[in-house]
């Protein structure tokens, strides 16, 4: 069996009819909303040009580069993850627990 | 793939079937790095994998870990080390493949609960030393942290001291029961509204941060009725269907997940489709417990009485409700 290998693609995520989806091409898919795909998180990305990774037939992620997801336990059925953390952010909270003396500086 | 029993924390959540034993790193029965390579292409002859994390015990008590994580990696697997983290050294980093996440465990942001919770003093600054070198390397991390009635108090704070350190993502599982710390349960399960608390906490923040946040461990609705987070990422057991987590014993011994005791077979001896697709090993996950048969949630379908293996663990069979269920109500 040929080893199936993520291709990651350009993409633009449009919304229409309180509906998702992402463009690659000429090719539209709808991005599935609910319990596990947060619409809000779809909502900020309209409009924008994502990367998306798609394994066989199958979109696997939306604006991550491939990579390990999440894995322990059972492993969370989530197959888009949207977000990430603005480098700010992440200073502020590393700068906010360095100075609490919990992180060495 | 527990690449060994070995452990050097003693968690008080701990589920593994072995934890009251002082597991050797080696044993006889011990796979060697050149049996794991053969035997996940062994695996892969059969299933699209493409993952392997690699835990035990503590992985990284495995003085050859960088080397199996560089040829799982040469054959195009990510590979994810579930650790507690306390162990990464420079040298020890510089050996890993560049892909590899580090899933790391906080379990608050007070070291002295930390420590109590990992059962070793002295852990909680061990464990953040390690992940910030892993952080320096530019390696990806997690957070990962087990809600017990001890912690569920401090969850956003924790989430932030993992951003801190640069995880770009977090699994927060409530406590899940096996028999060995069964005794324990009382003084570890949260109350539905100390649970409640923990996740709107997390849900706070995903929300602020922007962090994906995943509740892996199933939540029965019955408990909480999950579906009001849309910032947390619920997982459901796959009960052997799409995403299925099998689980690899030091020994080559597969397993329904990490846990289960339960053997489904030997790997070194067969092949992973004829164990799976046995009647036996399909049949470890199809009970739903009659408390459940009448339950009229949407969610019911997903969730069928929780985890099958905590019940099998505790109970026998998974033909009954997950023993969290009944302790998390009651307390």
């Amino acid at each position: 069996m040929p080893k199936p290998k993520p291709v990651v693609k350009e993409g633009k995520i449009v919304s229409a009819n309180r509906k998702f989806y992402v463009t690659i091409g000429r090719s539209r898919r709808e991005i599935p909303t609910g319990l596990f795909v947060n619409a809000a998180d779809l909502k900020k990305l309209a409009g924008q040009t994502v990367s998306v990774t798609i394994l066989g037939k199958s979109i696997v992620a939306i604006g991550r580069r491939p990579g390990p997801g999440i894995l322990c336990y059972v492993p969370p059925p989530d197959p888009f993850v949207v977000q990430l953390i603005q480098p700010e952010l992440q200073r502020v909270l590393q700068q906010k627990y360095t100075e609490a003396g919990i992180i060495p500086g | 793939m527990e690449v060994t029993q070995a452990c050097h924390h003693r968690c008080l959540h701990c589920y593994n079937y072995w934890r009251e034993r002082r597991a050797p790193v080696r044993d006889p029965q011990t796979l060697s790095r050149a049996e794991i390579l053969d035997l996940i292409r062994k695996v892969r002859l059969d299933t699209p994998l493409r993952q392997v994390g690699l835990s035990g015990g503590e992985p990284l008590l495995r003085p050859d870990l960088p080397e199996i994580a560089t040829d799982l990696a040469a054959e195009g697997l990510s590979i994810v080390v579930i650790t507690s983290g306390a162990l990464l050294t420079d040298e020890l980093l510089e050996r890993f493949p560049a892909d590899t996440m580090f899933e790391f465990t906080l379990f608050s942001i007070d070291g002295g609960l930390h420590d109590r919770i990992a059962g070793r003093p002295g852990a909680f600054k061990k464990v953040i030393r390690g992940i910030q070198r892993a952080g320096q390397h530019n390696f990806r991390l997690a957070l990962a942290c087990v809600i017990n009635r001890l912690n569920a108090h401090d969850v956003l704070q924790t989430i932030e001291l993992g951003i801190a350190l640069k995880a770009e993502a977090a699994l927060f599982n409530r406590i899940n029961l096996s028999r060995p710390m069964l005794p324990l349960a009382d003084q570890l399960v949260p109350s539905a509204e100390q649970l409640q608390q923990a996740l709107d906490a997390a849900e706070d923040a995903a929300s602020r941060y922007g962090i994906p946040v995943a509740v892996s461990v199933p939540i029965p609705p019955c408990v909480i009725d999950v579906s009001r987070y849309k910032h947390l990422h619920f997982g459901w057991c796959p009960r052997g269907g799409d995403g299925a987590y099998y689980t690899i014993s030091y020994n080559g011994l597969l397993r329904p997940c990490n846990h289960s005791s339960v053997i489904l077979g030997d790997l070194r001896s067969e092949g992973f489709a004829e164990i799976v697709l046995r009647e036996s090993t399909r049949e470890f996950w199809q009970p739903v417990p009659p408390e459940c048969e009448t339950c009229e949630h949407p969610l019911r379908e997903s969730c069928r009485g929780g985890c099958p293996a905590a019940s099998h663990e505790c109970y026998g069979t998974s033909a009954r409700i997950d023993p969290f269920v009944t302790r998390c109500l009651s307390a």
